[in-house]
């Protein structure tokens, strides 16, 4: 293929080569014959300078005309015709198609879906390409990924076909950012466009300003929804938290207009629970209790749900999945059976632990009571066929008990049970030391009294210890209040743990562990005859830890939330180190099934669920844990950007040199290969090598 | 130093004639030494006696008799009447410099100054040139004319072919019997164990010897620039050589052998002074009194 020259007529000045030889053969000098005095200060070596100098100023005028031809080359610009483009022809397009697949593009604006128009602009765009363009295909729907490389525009095409809108949030600036990195890594001579195909909600272009834009790149929007839908959405389903908020969800309405009497329906396990009109003005938020009462233990699955008529369905539900705990089987003992119900030595640690004890919803807080005498322990605690079996026995200050009880409470705290005790006005020091020595870790000296008007008051005492974590944060409950007027001395035993004590320094809570169980002293009453403690408000959570620590359930809550995930979110469920590497399947809304593997860590990925309340099982079918998916809840404000606001927020910045070294050198006009370039760039190394060596002639 | 001691071209073109000059140049000289430890040193003062009858009157000091009335005069020594051989090269490599530095033009001048300083010393100086072949021009003698015969010798010398000392010379001197001084004007270009063999027979003839040694500022400096071929002005031998290339080494081997002369002449204990033509005379008439002030 034959060299051109676009500028041939600079190859005359080729004739100028003729100058400097013309001028080195005039300023040569003849050598001169000079008489000398004497010549026997030169030698031979002399001469071998003479001749390497000679060798210098040839290769010098040699090196100096190379440079001028390469210079007038240069200003010829040659360069070779590639393909089968001609000089005239035009620059090969590459364009990224960026596609919004939100939750967002499920809108229909005035019956017209936005997802079918965006298909549309897609594929229109894509036509408008000619033999040789080609195209790429970024989708944004949670982190951007690019779909296909560049390619002939009818691949993209046939990608489009497989697309659909998702459940999750759009980043159009990740989405941009991919799209700039596919076209840095494409051909430098052709000409670079993106088109984003999207509605452009405010809340998918928060992060434009941080993505940099090179000036060469062309930036086309395709819009394909209404500047501003009206859009009812569900934000929040959460059940109640230790911080006191209640069991509610949130409805937000995103529109213009009054909603009055807007249908809720609130269901648990797909019964209907609940169902509450809401009125919404425009642009509130409203709050929906929902009661989650009468929960058997185990999972359970929730679904708030409106039915408005709004642009957008996908966001119309929430779901959610919580875990109703086993109640801590707990056995009160009563000493006072006889008497009336708030005369009972156990009737407030009841009260505390269950307040529906004795109606239909009792156990549903979290303990199961049940009271025998002290003649019953011994039955009470055999173990029997289908029934669960005490964890914690309870024993207020009783007079006696019998001796097959004694046994059969200190085989029970053996084997791992629990066993709280209170004294009182019915315990002596040598009975009490009697029945339960080697069962609790104090021995009982001498009851004592303080005076009414200066009682004893707790003092110090462990916050890490049982029963008190929970007034470990700040105006949390003040300990100090209750007041004590009997109390024993008493002498722990070695292996005994005091964990508070009175202000004058006598223990007032001891525990100690017998064989796998654990105990826990009290020294005082467990009802009101020695104190005023189970009046105060801190005596409930301090007594229900407590029984939890005994039963070696400490963070067992009566219900708990699972997890909840986010559609398109990159999210990993943890399941444990126990279910490492294991193929789990995925139950899902309408007994939609997913496989699934956890990696070593136990992680799930979940991958991209649809919104619903999930399950997750074992290759044999036993259930591991329940979570919940989502739609993106961002999603749900449909306000959009114009595309001139949209350009604004363009971080434009002047094009890079590629890192195509080959393509920059020889790069030009399309279908030329020019030299122009590296021509210049030898006349700079031939510059610098003739620096280096007339100067070294010169030395 | 007065400046009219400078050879300088000028004076040169006005005064063709080499006694003159001579002349001018040692009276400029002397003129510069009135206070100077050399003056009278051959007439030497020994001390002030009182004036008796029958005394030269041109003795009498009237600056003592102005300030004391009475008449005295200055008693001198006898004249030494040393003989001083003045041996300037003739051979063609002195003939070279430009026109204000040539050598054989600076060590004719130096010879008929210092003929006329050591007339005027009442020495008796001499001259033999020694070039091609060596030839004793004038004979040492303390005769008032003698100067005159030894300027006109210079005059019509020229430069030419090789350096040579003859065994003529070595058994002339070899005749000398009484202490004297020998002045060498040469460039020493031919030196050769001849030339330090001849400054033996000197040195053991009781001769202080006294070693002018001329460069010229261009054989120095080598002020020439790009190619060149040099043809010696002696042996008529051709070398190329480009005048950038060969200058550090030129220079260096001159310098040691510069540094050769000088040792060997050390070690012979004569006196060496290494003159470049373009310097004043009398830094070589200064020598020549210093060393003739320590016989």
């Amino acid at each position: 293929m034959p060299l051109i020259f676009s500028n041939a007529v600079f190859l005359s000045a080729l004739a100028g080569l003729a100058i400097p030889v013309v001028i080195h053969l005039l300023l040569k000098r003849k050598t001169e014959r000079v008489r000398f005095s004497t010549i026997r200060f030169f030698v031979a070596q002399d001469l071998q300078a003479s001749s390497r100098r000679k060798l210098r100023n040839l290769l010098l005028l040699t090196l100096r005309l190379l440079i001028l031809a390469l210079l007038v080359l240069a200003f010829a610009r040659p360069f070779l015709p590639t393909g089968s483009a001609s000089p005239g022809a035009r620059r090969p397009k590459q364009m990224v198609l960026v596609l919004d697949e939100s939750l967002s593009l499920q809108a229909v604006d005035d019956g017209a879906p936005r997802w079918t128009r965006a298909v549309q602009a897609a594929k229109e765009a894509l036509k408008r390409l000619q033999p040789g363009d080609r195209a790429a295909l970024v989708s944004c729907e949670g982190k951007a990924r690019v779909v296909s490389g560049l390619a002939p525009a009818e691949a993209v095409l046939g990608q489009l076909e497989t697309r659909k809108p998702s459940w999750g949030a759009a980043d159009l600036a990740e989405g941009l950012r991919e799209a700039v990195r596919v076209l840095a890594a494409g051909d430098p001579r052709a000409s670079s466009s993106v088109v984003v195909v999207s509605d452009f909600q405010r809340s998918g272009a928060g992060a434009l300003a941080a993505v940099p834009v090179p000036d060469s790149i062309d930036i086309q929007l395709r819009p394909v929804g209404d500047l501003a839908s009206p859009n009812l959405a569900v934000s929040e389903l959460s059940q109640a938290n230790d911080a006191g908020a209640p069991t509610g969800a949130v409805v937000l309405h995103h529109g213009d207009r009054e909603i009055p009497g807007l249908k809720t329906e609130f269901r648990v396990d797909g019964k209907l629970r609940s169902e509450t009109p809401v009125s919404l003005k425009p642009g509130s938020s409203t709050h929906v209790a929902l009661s989650l009462s009468g929960l058997r233990p185990g999972w359970h699955e929730l679904e708030f749900r409106i039915h408005p008529a709004d642009a957008l369905s996908g966001d119309d539900s929430r779901f959610e999945t919580v875990f109703v705990a086993d109640p801590i089987p707990v056995l009160l003992v009563e000493g006072r059976p006889r008497g009336r119900s708030f005369e009972a030595q156990t009737f407030f640690a009841a009260a505390a632990l269950d307040p529906a004890f004795g109606t239909t919803n009792a156990g549903l807080g979290g303990f199961e009571l049940r009271t025998v005498t002290p003649a019953e322990i011994a039955a009470a605690l055999a173990p029997v066929a289908g029934k669960r079996p005490p964890e914690v026995v309870l024993l207020p200050g009783l007079r006696s008990v019998p001796t097959e009880a004694r046994r059969a409470i200190t085989g029970f705290a053996g084997a791992g049970g629990g066993v709280l005790a209170f004294v009182g006005d019915d315990v002596t020091a040598n009975g009490f030391n009697a029945d339960y020595a080697g069962l609790l870790p104090v021995a009982l000296r001498a009851v004592e009294s303080a005076p009414p008007e200066s009682p004893w008051r707790l003092g110090e005492f462990d916050p890490a210890a049982p029963g008190f974590t929970p007034f470990r944060p700040a105006n949390s409950g003040n300990l100090a209040l209750p007041q004590f007027l009997r109390r024993f001395t008493v002498v722990p035993s070695e292996k005994s743990v005091v964990s508070a004590r009175f202000e004058d320094g006598v223990p007032l809570l001891v525990g100690g562990e017998v064989g796998r169980g654990r105990v826990l002293l009290v020294n005082s009453s467990a009802d009101t005859s020695w104190n005023d403690w189970p009046k105060h408000k801190t005596f409930v959570p301090w007594l229900r830890h407590a029984v939890q620590f005994l039963a070696r359930k400490p963070d067992a809550g009566w219900v708990r939330s699972g997890t909840t995930l986010e559609a398109g979110r990159e999210e990993l469920l943890d399941l444990g180190a126990g279910s490492a590497q294991a193929s789990l399947r995925l139950v899902g809304p309408g007994g939609r099934t997913v496989t699934a593997a956890t990696d070593a860590r136990g992680r799930l990925d979940p991958g991209s669920l649809s919104p619903g309340n999930w399950s997750v099982r074992t290759a044999e079918g036993r259930e591991l844990t329940r979570f919940s998916v989502n739609a993106a809840s961002s999603e749900a404000d449909l306000v959009a950007l114009r595309p001139d606001e949209f350009q604004a927020q363009l971080r434009r910045e002047p094009a890079v040199m590629t890192a195509d070294v080959g393509a920059a050198l020889l790069g030009g006009s399309p279908g030329r290969q020019e030299f122009w370039r590296p021509l210049l760039l030898a006349v700079l190394a031939l510059l610098v090598l003739e620096t280096l060596l007339s100067n070294r002639s010169r030395t | 130093m007065p400046s009219t001691l400078a050879l300088d071209s000028r004076l040169l073109a006005a005064v063709e004639d080499l006694p003159l000059l001579a002349n001018l140049i040692v009276e400029g000289f002397l003129d510069g030494l009135h206070r100077s430890p050399f003056l009278g040193y051959s007439t030497e003062f020994s001390a002030y006696r009182a004036y008796t009858q029958g005394d030269n009157l041109r003795h009498i000091d009237w600056k003592v008799w102005a300030r004391t009335d009475e008449l005295y005069v200055k008693q001198f020594e006898d004249d030494t009447n040393l003989r001083c051989q003045i041996y300037l090269d003739t051979s063609a490599s002195m003939d070279f410099g430009g026109a204000e530095t040539n050598k054989f033009l600076y060590g004719r001048l130096l010879a008929a100054a210092l003929s006329q300083l050591m007339v005027r010393q009442r020495d008796a100086p001499g001259l033999v040139l020694f070039g091609s072949e060596s030839r004793l021009g004038v004979p040492a003698q303390a005769v008032r004319h003698q100067p005159v015969e030894i300027l006109t010798l210079l005059a019509r010398t020229r430069a030419t072919g090789g350096t040579r000392l003859g065994s003529d010379l070595m058994q002339w001197v070899q005749s000398f019997t009484r202490r004297g001084m020998a002045v060498i004007i040469s460039d020493f270009f031919a030196a050769d164990e001849e030339v330090f063999e001849f400054l033996r027979q000197l040195r053991a003839q009781r001769q202080e010897i006294l070693v002018l040694h001329l460069l010229a500022p261009e054989e120095e400096d080598l002020p020439l620039d790009g190619e060149f071929i040099l043809e010696d002005s002696e042996s008529g031998e051709e070398i190329l050589v480009h005048a950038d290339d060969a200058r550090a080494g030129y220079r260096r081997r001159l310098e040691e052998f510069v540094g050769h002369i000088r040792e060997e002449c050390l070690r012979m204990e004569a006196d060496y002074v290494r003159l470049r033509t373009d310097q004043p005379l009398d830094v070589a008439l200064t020598a020549y009194l210093e060393r003739r002030l320590a016989l």
